[in-house]
């Protein structure tokens, strides 16, 4: 099988034939042949080539998430998303939510003209509140959320046509 | 006698609490808002009441529901943790109202402590050295200048209903003052819309020390030593260690009994602590009491072997300490790093999500309090703190070799945590010399942040394996089908599309 994944701004493709216990990963234009097993559900112990590897792996809203020599690396298989993560331009970006949290105030209505800075609305996550404002002039279209909603990180606050 | 005991908190002091209960023989209950009722503290107390809503002031700070469920279940005493309402008198009051023994000080006490001007004076006519500053309604020039003169250099002019940094300017000089507290005024009264300033003796270099306090219903008071609290991110507290690398025993002697003296002043009861601001020529100034266990209690558990949480029962009891300052003798060092749900990549913003694997660092002398399972939510209605890691070494030295290995074994999956930047905290020249401050973080760790790399090709084989161990259903059915060798089809139809 043929996998994907996305770890910071690179995707890495990977190509893996399983034989029982044995693995033949390709990368790179690369075979490696390891033996795997898992001795508890997601602790994987790896044999390559005589070297072990040892690390942890679980898996949540469809990210990976892998621990392995200390560290913890989150990684996106980009097959199951079909599209990449994280894209869009930095102003579209800051019209989403940074985090997860509570809209506890909604400071625009549809068709309400904002300026740059102004701000749009507040949501509130773990005793902590976090400011979207108006990246830039123009005129409200959309108000994705009420106050009191819950708003999931990555999510759209408000749309917000640009000005010409 | 108290025998059943209400733990109005959550997460791991809530279970910490409970286990110490457990072990007296003292039954439990715990509370919940319903996005914790999964939780550790909820499974392993003997009953529990559902608070509702998960927002704070609908739960865990909603006096009236507490108190009910204590009634409800019978409770005798309630413990109120740390945080939430472990600090309102209104709740310490509350709980005597209605005959519940609050586990903690009075509620005079708590208020009086809280009250930071009323605090600062009874330490005064205790002996106990405050900051000198000068916090008048006078606000002429000439009277600033007449108390900055008083106060003594360095010192800080700031905005009275200031935040930041703005309003705030330092003073190194008196020939500066006057500039320095006409241009502190302007920008008070151009940020807030209020001229007035305070001053106040600016520390150089300064460390958060506290000591940690016991006292009993019948006059005794102990400290328990110090804890080094300087590493702090945005004055929060992220690693402490006792006991701190600058203390000598002349100032801890000195130290300890102006705590025990602050306690005293106060009428202090159950366990409490004083924390000072320490500056480079090793002067102390009361900062605050907290009047609560605090989180970072566990380090001195470790190096005085007392234990504080029983020791609250207990003294909630009536009993008489039967410990006396010559008693107690701490040994090594211990350490303890706040594991948060943060990530450490976009500014440190809380970060929720299922928990989905944890493996903790298991180990001689290495102890995990923590609040979180598998499969449990990190939500975004409370503090992002998910466990804590303590360790204890034969010195400092030990016992930083013993986190490194810690927080490089310890796993949490699903959510991002702090773990990175703690990892390099800790293995940082300046922290191992112990040459740290509450600017350590400023200094050193400004612009930090998490750089993501390349993964490596044993990450990148890791995640091909476990893919193909775990393909997508419908790949399960084609291995089923297809391969004759494969692992699928001998063992079994009843593992399909489990």
């Amino acid at each position: 099988m043929i996998l994907k994944y996305e770890y910071g701004d690179n995707t890495y493709r990977v190509e893996v034939e399983r034989d029982g216990e044995k693995y033949y990963v390709t990368y790179d234009g690369n075979t490696y042949t390891v033996t795997a097993a898992e001795v508890d559900e997601g602790f994987l112990s790896i044999d390559l080539g005589g070297r072990e590897i040892k690390c942890v792996v679980s898996e949540s809203n469809g990210d990976k998430y892998l621990f392995i020599d200390g560290e913890v690396f989150e990684v996106t298989p980009v097959e199951l998303t079909g599209r990449k993560k994280g894209g869009g331009t930095e102003s579209e970006k800051d019209l989403r939510s940074p985090i997860s949290g509570n809209v506890v105030k909604v400071d625009v209505e549809e068709g309400d003209e904002v300026e740059a800075g102004d701000v749009v609305m507040v949501i509130e996550a773990m005793k902590m509140e976090y400011i979207i404002k108006a990246p830039w002039n123009g005129v409200v279209d959309e108000v994705h959320y009420e106050e009191g909603e819950q708003i999931d990180i990555g999510q759209e606050t408000v749309n917000i046509i640009k000005e010409d | 006698m108290i025998e059943k005991v209400l733990v109005a908190n959550r997460g791991e002091i809530a279970v910490r609490i409970i286990k110490a209960c457990q072990e007296r023989g003292i039954k439990t209950v715990a509370v919940y808002s319903e996005v914790d009722k999964n939780a550790p503290n909820v499974r392993i107390a003997d009953e529990s009441v559902d608070l509702g809503d998960p927002t704070p002031s609908e739960s865990y700070l909603n006096i009236p529901k507490i108190i009910d469920a204590a009634m409800s279940k019978d409770a005798d005493a309630i413990h109120p943790g740390y945080g939430f309402l472990a600090e309102n008198p209104d709740f310490a009051k509350s709980c005597g109202d209605v005959d519940i023994k609050f586990i903690g000080p009075p509620a005079e006490v708590i208020a009086d402590m809280g009250n930071k001007i009323k605090a600062k004076n009874l330490m005064k006519e205790a002996d106990v050295p405050v900051i000198p500053g000068y916090h008048g309604s006078k606000q002429d020039t000439d009277t600033l200048i007449e108390e900055g003169k008083n106060i003594g250099f360095p010192l800080m002019v700031k905005a009275t209903s200031g935040g930041g940094g703005k309003g705030m300017k330092i003073v190194r000089d008196k020939e500066d003052l006057r500039d320095s507290i006409e241009s502190a005024k302007r920008e008070a009264l151009s940020s807030f819309g209020d001229g007035s300033v305070f001053l106040e003796r600016y520390l150089d270099q300064p460390r958060h020390i506290e000591f940690q306090i016991l006292a009993d219903e019948h006059g005794n008071i102990i400290h328990l030593n110090e804890r080094e609290c300087s590493i702090q991110r945005r004055h929060q507290k992220i690693i402490e260690e006792t006991p701190s690398p600058m203390m000598t025993e002349e100032l801890r002697e000195e130290m300890g009994s102006a705590a025990v003296r602050a306690a005293d002043a106060v009428g202090y009861v159950n366990a409490g602590t004083v924390e000072f601001m320490v500056d480079s020529e090793h002067k102390y100034y009361f900062l605050e009491m907290n009047t609560r266990l605090q989180v970072e209690h566990p380090i001195t558990e470790a190096i005085t072997g007392v234990d504080l949480a029983k020791w609250q029962l207990r003294i909630a009891n009536g009993k008489k300490m039967d410990i006396s300052q010559e008693d107690v003798r701490p040994n090594g060092h211990a350490m303890e790093c706040r594991i948060y749900a943060e990530d450490p990549t976009n500014g440190f913003l809380p970060c929720t999500g299922e928990v989905n694997k944890i493996e903790l660092p298991r180990g001689p002398n290495v102890r995990n309090d923590v609040g979180i399972e598998e499969g449990m939510e990190v939500t975004p209605y409370y503090d992002p703190m998910v466990g804590k890691l303590i360790v204890k070494g034969e010195n400092r030295a030990d016992s930083i070799e013993k986190m490194c290995w810690a927080l490089s074994r310890y796993a949490v999956l699903g959510i991002k945590t702090n773990i990175p930047f703690l990892k390099e905290i800790i293995a940082h020249e300046a922290f191992k010399g112990g040459d740290i401050t509450t600017h350590f973080l400023e200094d050193h760790f400004q612009d930090w942040t998490d750089v993501k790399e390349e993964l490596d090709l044993d990450a990148l084989i890791a995640l091909a394996v476990y893919d193909s161990m775990h393909p997508k259903r419908k790949e399960v059915v084609r291995y089923k089908e297809s391969d004759p060798h494969s692992p699928w089809r001998s063992s079994g139809r009843w593992r399909i599309g489990v």
